[in-house]
């Protein structure tokens, strides 16, 4: 009895041994796995930097950063060793078929039979190519394959009417976001219900890295009764650079409530996000 | 799958591959390099978050190619004007040109990347190297979910560093 109490009193030490050594385990996968979420970007703009003023004032969190990069660079590069070397196996099959193909001894029905099976595999290889680019993207993905800098028109002006707006446009068409900004504030001073001078200060902020404002900028108009959609669509844009999924879905759903011209846009965005 | 992709690539668009590098200086073989640069160059171009395509397919995998051969003859101190064999173009940037660099480090890492096991190899690539989300490496894996795709990939993480820590070289070369 009492030889049995002593191995339980083991059996539990060990266990609570290592349910603690697990514990420890799962720690320092936390660990590194907040490593990899700044690495990888994925943080918030906020924890980003907090991270980033800790990585510089400790110095042991700054050496396993390193270390984390290292080996996720070894692994990439380990796994770009391991696609060239499919990539030359690949290169020795065309290389036969082309060959054999030049040799022109194919009988008929083989020759038949390889260009279905070329076709086929052309067939497959494109739909792979398509999946490798689309499949299951990421809401930074969709941003990307769906943003294009709104296009602002030039005002249609009185003769002589030389003013801020214009330089503004100006600005904007030419790609010149920094001075964009300072011109379009400065014509929304003067005319705070221009709604298009409005949403190209909010893609000007976004194209300056000035996220957070960006998103501020489109408030006015979400509901304007013009340009609501574009500002609904452009606020679905920027969330999803954010991968804010739901926050993106909420403002294209107004985009395919409304049924205007970028309705179609949205239900596909909508789709892919489902 | 991806390698029925690169076949289709290759049956597609290695001829006018070939016929460039043959066109300016070059021979079969380096064809045969550049092309194989030029796809991997492709494959990390179209994992990136912010890869937009702007060009066709054959396009875009021309100009990789193209610049690859430029610098390849600018090596060799050969550069001259290139003899074009495909007229559209497309601008790169130069990050779009850059492979893994090949140094002891890298081999390093690569080396305990080959002593895990094949799942764990497998869930590491698609992780760092195919820029998969949690929620698809679940699914190729059979996972049954994207927590055990993270806990499997912390768990070879661990593995690989532990490895790599453990090499003697390790401390020198990784500054650790």
């Amino acid at each position: 009895m009492g030889t049995k109490s002593a191995a339980s009193r083991g059996d539990a030490t060990v266990l609570r041994i290592s349910q603690n050594l697990l514990t420890m385990s799962e720690q320092e996968d936390q660990y590194w796995e907040k490593i990899d979420d700044f690495l990888d970007g994925s943080m918030s703009p906020d924890e980003q930097t907090a991270f980033s003023s800790q990585v510089e004032k400790e110095e042991q969190l700054k050496k396993d950063v390193n270390l984390q990069q290292q080996l996720r660079q070894g692994i990439a590069y380990g796994s770009q060793l391991d696609l060239r070397s499919r990539l030359a196996g690949i290169h020795q099959e065309y290389q036969q078929s082309k060959d054999i193909q030049e040799g022109k001894v194919i009988p008929l029905n083989r020759g038949m039979w390889t260009r279905w099976a070329a076709a086929a595999a052309m067939i497959i290889g494109a739909l792979t190519i398509l999946f490798l680019i689309q499949s299951d993207p990421t809401g930074p993905e969709l941003f990307a394959s769906n943003y294009e800098a709104y296009a602002l028109k030039s005002t249609t002006r009185s003769p002589g009417q030389d003013d801020i707006t214009d330089l503004a446009v100006q600005a904007y068409q030419a790609g010149d976001y920094d001075i964009a900004i300072a011109r379009l504030q400065a014509a929304l001073e003067t005319d705070s219900e221009h709604a298009p001078l409005q949403l190209a200060l909010a893609v000007s902020l976004w194209e300056t890295g000035q996220t957070e404002e960006a998103i501020a900028a489109l408030d006015p108009i979400l509901d304007h009764p013009l340009l609501q959609d574009q500002a609904n669509w452009y606020g679905a844009l920027f969330q999803l650079a954010q991968d804010n999924t739901a926050a993106a879905k909420g403002h294209l759903e107004v985009v395919q409530q409304s049924g205007g011209m970028l309705k179609e846009k949205a239900d596909v965005l909508l789709e892919q996000l489902k | 799958m991806q390698d029925q992709g690169f076949r289709a690539l290759y049956q597609l668009y290695y001829g006018m591959i070939e016929q460039l590098v043959l066109r300016n200086n070059g021979a079969v073989d380096d064809a045969a390099d550049i092309f194989q640069d030029g796809l991997v160059a492709l494959f990390h171009k179209v994992r990136k978050v912010d890869f937009q395509l702007t060009a066709s397919l054959k396009t875009f995998l021309y100009a990789i190619c193209r610049n690859l051969w430029l610098m390849k003859l600018r090596k060799r101190k050969r550069e001259t004007p290139i003899t074009e064999v495909h007229q559209e173009t497309v601008g790169l940037d130069a990050e779009a040109l850059q492979l893994l660099e090949d140094n002891d480090r890298n081999q390093l890492v690569a080396e305990g990347l080959s002593q895990l096991g094949e799942d764990c190899q497998r869930v590491l690539q698609l992780y760092y190297f195919e820029k998969c989300r949690m929620k698809n490496i679940a699914e190729q894996m059979g996972y049954s979910g994207e927590q055990v795709a993270k806990n499997k990939k912390s768990r070879c993480m661990r593995k690989l560093r532990e490895w790599v820590l453990s090499q003697p070289q390790a401390a020198e070369m990784l500054q650790y």
